[in-house]
């Protein structure tokens, strides 16, 4: 090879190695807005992965509804293909019904909480790594921007995570269940406050809940909380809305740190069948603690 | 076809493959382990193209990775790519591979890098990441869950390949 091609593969191959270590430096630190390249790769990503959702939806629908049945005996063709189309026909009827309850509940959870100001939006890709809790989703037609990192992400059924990451009408939102999540939380009925820390664990979205040292008298040796206790925000973080239903204690033992009491904790929300969401955009902080056990 | 041309319909191919795994995984209920779809395309640059190009075309799917893998600092997967397609050449010059278990096994290693790699990355780079246990803990189930995807992708990219230079004759794991 001639020196001068040498001397460019040498040059390509150091940028190549350092760019990315630069990149790494400068996006690994915190930061309220993403930057210009997050923006652009998300911008690339994102509709590409919201068109591929669709597609293989589709397709899956394709050959679960038709593909699979084929092969079946011979002499019953004409009573499947009859078979076929009734079974569309129920199941699309299922799937308006479900899709209408769903959006029954979000009506209702809205009216539920009117000081929270929210937008629906829908999952579109969820995490491909093993180790981030990460949702991909895309607001529904019409909202505008304003989607801003922190942001809370919830479900009628509680707390779901936070904004990450937005551009346009797509965010990235971190469940509440990834190892980087830390939730201020309160037990409802209880004096006990703490922080609700994710586990990051894939196969069983649990997390831990961490009471604060004050929360237990000098000398108690008792376990303050029992298993079932309900979750709710504190809203003490400024970021989750007060009173806001995040799990409750599990069955697991607890154990007892330099701060407090850590207890396995079950999310209200089964991050597995997440369809819709919504984003909590404002909210007006008086909200009470006390929801129902 | 040129290197250039070969790296860009790599890099279009691997877009589409990072496109489609979420959505496919979810539909498939397989999404527990993933494999590692961009590390195939990595290897199969590092057997057939030039080094710079090479590399720079590592570079530029490990930034796509990034935009795809959500959660990771921008240049995580791109300096895992690079790094990956430079240990992949060097490995292929000492071991050629000749067949479907040499490309398994030479991926299963290049996987279990990339997972040590990205632990490390994430401990100088990612201060919020707690999960650096986990992925050394996954390397092995990722690297195998990823082998048998290796013989798949380097088949639609030896044929795309040939649809573009069927009168060179190169070197191919799929006949041409």
């Amino acid at each position: 090879m001639a020196a001068g091609g040498r001397w460019r593969q040498t040059l390509v191959g150091f940028l190549c190695l350092v760019l990315p270590l630069v990149s790494l430096w400068y996006h690994g630190r915190a930061r309220p807005t993403p930057t210009l390249v997050e923006r652009g790769l998300m911008r690339l990503t994102s509709p590409a992965q919201h068109a591929m959702s669709g597609v293989v939806a589709s397709l899956s629908r394709v050959f679960t509804d038709y593909v699979w049945l084929v092969g079946v005996v011979e002499e019953n063709r004409d009573i499947r293909r009859q078979n076929e189309v009734l079974a569309g026909l129920v199941q699309d009827r299922e799937q308006l019904r479900k899709e209408n309850r769903r959006l029954k509940e979000l009506l209702r959870f809205k009216g539920e909480r009117p000081e929270l100001q929210t937008l629906a939006a829908q999952v579109i890709a969820k995490d491909v790594s093993p180790f981030h809790r990460v949702l991909k989703v895309a607001l529904s037609a019409g909202a505008d921007d304003g989607l801003e990192r922190f942001q809370p992400v919830i479900t009628p059924a509680g707390v779901v995570g936070h904004v990450e990451r937005a551009l346009g009408r797509y965010a990235e939102v971190k469940l509440a269940v990834d190892s980087d999540s830390r939730i201020a939380t309160a037990a409802v009925g209880r004096d006990v406050k703490g922080t609700l820390v994710g586990s990051g664990d894939r196969g069983d979205f649990l997390a831990t809940f961490e009471t604060l040292g004050e929360a237990v008298a000098p000398g108690e040796e008792q376990r303050p909380l029992e298993a079932g206790d309900m979750l709710v925000t504190s809203g003490e973080d400024e970021r989750y809305p007060k009173g806001l239903v995040v799990g409750h204690i599990g069955e697991g033992p607890a154990r007892q740190s330099d701060l407090g009491w850590v207890y396995p904790v079950v999310p209200s929300v089964n991050f597995r069948t997440l369809d819709l969401v919504q984003i909590v955009t404002d909210h007006i902080s008086t909200a009470p603690l006390d929801v129902p056990r | 076809m040129s290197a250039l041309g070969q790296s860009l319909s790599v890099i279009l191919i691997t877009f589409f493959l990072l496109g489609v795994e979420s959505p496919l995984l979810q539909e498939l209920h397989v999404s527990s382990f993933p494999p590692d779809l961009a590390l195939v395309p990595v290897l199969w640059l590092a057997l057939h193209v030039p080094p710079a190009t090479g590399m720079v075309a590592s570079l530029v799917i490990g930034l796509i990775k990034d935009g795809f893998v959500m959660g990771v600092p921008v240049g995580m997967y791109a300096e895992i790519s690079v790094v990956t397609f430079l240990v992949a050449r060097f490995l292929t010059s000492k071991v050629p591979i000749r067949g479907l278990s040499s490309l398994m096994i030479t991926t299963m290693l290049l996987s279990v890098l990339a997972s040590m790699l990205l632990a490390l990355l994430s401990l100088l780079f990612d201060p919020a990441f707690q999960g650096h246990g986990t992925v050394l803990r996954l390397a092995g189930p990722v690297a195998l869950v990823s082998a048998p995807f290796a013989p798949l992708v380097f088949f639609v990219l030896d044929r795309t390949d040939s649809l573009f230079a069927r009168s060179r004759q190169r070197d191919a794991i799929f006949g041409r």
